[in-house]
């Protein structure tokens, strides 16, 4: 009986050890490893293979487990990488126990997506969107409707909302949305990644509210705008700040980014006031370490986790997002991002130094955070 | 006394009228219950079928991009999910690698100490274990392995998988093992034979067929499992072998087509996959327990 269970035992061992020094190094390549949202997993699916054909010794793994996932896989150190569509609060800076740095690496919208046979075009303001959540608005031939919509012949037929049912950062950003335009929202449904919904019908997922919307006349949902760019579903146009009314395009949501960021480029673009502006615009972060020298990571994978950080925001990755339907970065972004990219360390030493464009630094970055934008 | 014989015989009719009727009523709920089970394999195939060739077995997963043209041409989508297949064989053959032996051990020793206190401890914690919901499992395997190890890894989904596999593994040999005949134990010792002898060379051997199919039975259960390889698997985007890094598997690739609007249409094939694997594996368990029947 001894013998058989050392005889299992000690090769099981054996093997362990063995191939526990080996670790990530195998045969000279670097393994990278990231685990976040599932919004911008498309584009990075394809921004990582790219990446990883440029480089025969680079392999990148991302694993969509959503925002929060990523975030506490970041902090367990258990990825090199997270990623999140919610910039961290300075409570959660705070729990990472080290600096971190945000790198934003595309943008998207959401969008209204609807199905009204006879309707091509079709008008809302966040106010509409927030009365015909909350059940105040219940038939498409409201009054409401028709006075932004004069040349629509609004068909008398009942609304359905679609809502997703899962946690998602799709719902944090559109409520955030609402919540900015429409104070009756603030009180009554309040912002978060699931809410407590009381019209419309749930549905899983961008699939599942793109499936449910396409299925039903008379049906309204949010989803992400590379999914109705891909799938060719019809959208709303919707008023932005300054009273335009514009429509989800690449154009349109990378307006929204010609904004002031923040050094820590941690910025909400939802309803900015520029006038060509995609109110619903959001960002999509990937989130590191600055210090890379944890213990985790040898300096080889420091180096190749910043030079991929860095081929992301390149114009060959941003022309990605944009082949895709994510809306690419602006220029401003892209620089404030080099600076972050500069700022990141192994043993103090600064792996990639930024070189300053000094012509497009000077404006007033005195501006924080919390005087900006509306405490998250 | 003939009043008597015919109010018997009217007894037994109206009892075999109940009986037809019981059985009849079985027939329909039975069939009642195959029916969803028939529509989802329909659904399945259906589906499934257009991208399931020979590609699915030779290319990894495709990029979203790839799949996007494809659509707008009216092409099949590229690519396959050969990363997801030998993931999930990594996976699967590392918790086989590690469940088994525990397993057994801990089945026999049930089953030769059944009456020991130690031995009912063991029992009712194999049986709360097998209640345990997978996501649970798979936030202990991330608190055991992913964290201490420092990186998502198929050691760390393996890991998940052998607990979930392991009460299976131990019932089936604990009541297979009690079902052989007392006389073989018997025999083999007055033959002279060791206690670990008589266990290993004619008690295991003999119960092989049910220990077996307990084990194909726990491996079709974990096959499909997708949230504790979320947490502890990771998914990769190609083929790896190396079990410290991080590996995907055919349900987590089934996740991420979810996610990405033009790779839709490849998780039915890749669910038509996933469904004949585990038939084909319960199919087996079915023959071997007809023909090692004890």
């Amino acid at each position: 009986m001894k013998k058989a269970v050392l005889c299992l035992l000690i090769p099981m061992l054996l093997f362990s050890c063995g191939r526990l020094s080996s670790d990530k190094t195998k045969s000279g390549g670097v393994t990278i490893s990231g685990a976040g949202a599932t919004f911008p997993y498309p584009f990075y699916n394809i921004v990582f293979r790219d990446y990883m054909s440029l480089n025969d010794n680079i392999v990148v793994n991302y694993g969509a487990i959503g925002s929060g996932g990523g975030i506490r896989s970041l902090r367990d150190k258990s990825v090199d990488f997270g990623a999140s569509d919610a910039f961290l609060t300075d409570r959660e800076l705070e729990s990472m126990n080290a600096p971190v740095i945000h790198i934003p690496t595309c943008m998207g919208g959401i969008v209204m997506a609807y199905t009204l046979s006879g309707v091509d075009s079709l008008r809302l303001t966040g106010s509409l969107i927030s009365d015909i959540y909350l059940g105040n608005i219940t038939r498409w031939n409201d009054y409401r409707i028709a006075a932004i919509n004069p040349n629509v012949k609004l068909p008398d037929l009942e609304i359905t909302p679609v809502y997703r049912s899962d946690g998602s950062g799709t719902t944090f950003n559109f409520s955030e949305y609402l919540c900015d335009v429409s104070p009756e929202w603030k009180k009554v449904m309040g912002m978060g990644k699931a809410l407590k919904w009381d019209v419309g019908i749930a549905a899983k997922g961008n699939p599942g509210v793109a499936g449910i919307v396409q299925q039903t006349e008379g049906a309204i949902g949010y989803i992400g705008s590379e999914y109705s760019l891909t799938l060719g579903l019809p959208v709303a146009q919707l008023k932005n700040k300054a009273g335009n009314f514009v429509s989800a395009s690449l154009e349109s949501i990378s307006a929204a980014s010609k904004i002031q960021f923040p050094d820590d480029m941690r910025a909400s673009i939802i309803n900015v006031d520029n006038p060509d502006a995609y109110p619903m615009s959001i960002f999509t972060w990937l989130i590191v370490y600055q210090e890379l020298n944890d213990g985790n990571h040898t300096e080889v994978q420091a180096q190749e986790l910043v030079k991929l950080l860095s081929y992301i925001i390149s114009p060959e990755g941003q022309q990605v997002a944009a082949r895709i339907n994510y809306a690419p970065l602006s220029e401003q972004a892209i620089e404030k991002t080099k600076a972050l990219i500069g700022k990141i360390t192994y043993n103090g030493e600064v792996l990639i130094p930024y070189t300053e464009d000094s012509t497009k630094t000077s404006l007033n970055t005195h501006l924080t955070t919390d005087t900006l934008y509306n405490e998250r | 006394m003939t009043n008597n014989v015919s109010t018997s015989t009217t007894g037994v009719k109206r009892r075999i009228v109940k009986d037809k009727m019981a059985y009849a009523f079985i027939c329909i709920f039975a069939f009642l219950a195959m029916v969803p089970l028939f529509l989802i394999l329909w659904e399945v195939v259906s589906k499934g079928y257009k991208n399931f060739n020979f590609r699915l077995f030779t290319e990894v997963a495709p990029s979203s991009m790839d799949a996007m043209f494809a659509r707008v041409n009216g092409e099949p989508i590229p690519g396959g999910i050969l990363n997801g297949i030998t993931g999930t064989i990594l996976i699967v053959g590392l918790a086989i690698f590690f469940t088994i032996p525990l397993g057994l051990y801990i089945g026999i020793y049930l089953s030769e100490n059944s009456e020991k206190r130690f031995s009912k401890i063991i029992s009712f914690l194999t049986d709360l274990l097998q209640g345990i919901p997978s996501i649970v499992i798979g936030i202990i395997a991330y608190a055991w392995v992913v964290k201490p190890l420092g990186s998502y890894s198929a050691l760390a989904g393996s890991v998940a998988l052998s607990i979930m596999m392991l009460p299976m593994i131990v019932r089936s040999t604990e009541e297979t093992l009690k079902m052989l005949p007392r006389a073989y134990k018997e025999a083999g010792l007055a033959l002279g034979s060791s206690y670990t002898n008589v266990v290993f060379r004619i008690l295991l051997p003999s119960g092989f067929g049910g220990i077996f199919t307990g084990i194909l039975l726990a491996i079709s259960r974990v096959m499909g499992e997708t949230a504790p390889l979320m947490l502890t698997a990771l998914g990769a985007s190609l083929v790896n072998w190396n079990i410290f890094e991080p590996t995907s598997s055919i349900p987590l690739l089934i996740w991420e087509f979810y996610n990405d609007p033009n790779l839709i249409d490849l998780i039915w094939s890749s669910s038509l996959l996933l469904l004949i694997v585990i038939f084909v594996l319960n199919w087996i368990a079915k023959i071997v327990a007809r023909k090692w029947k004890i």
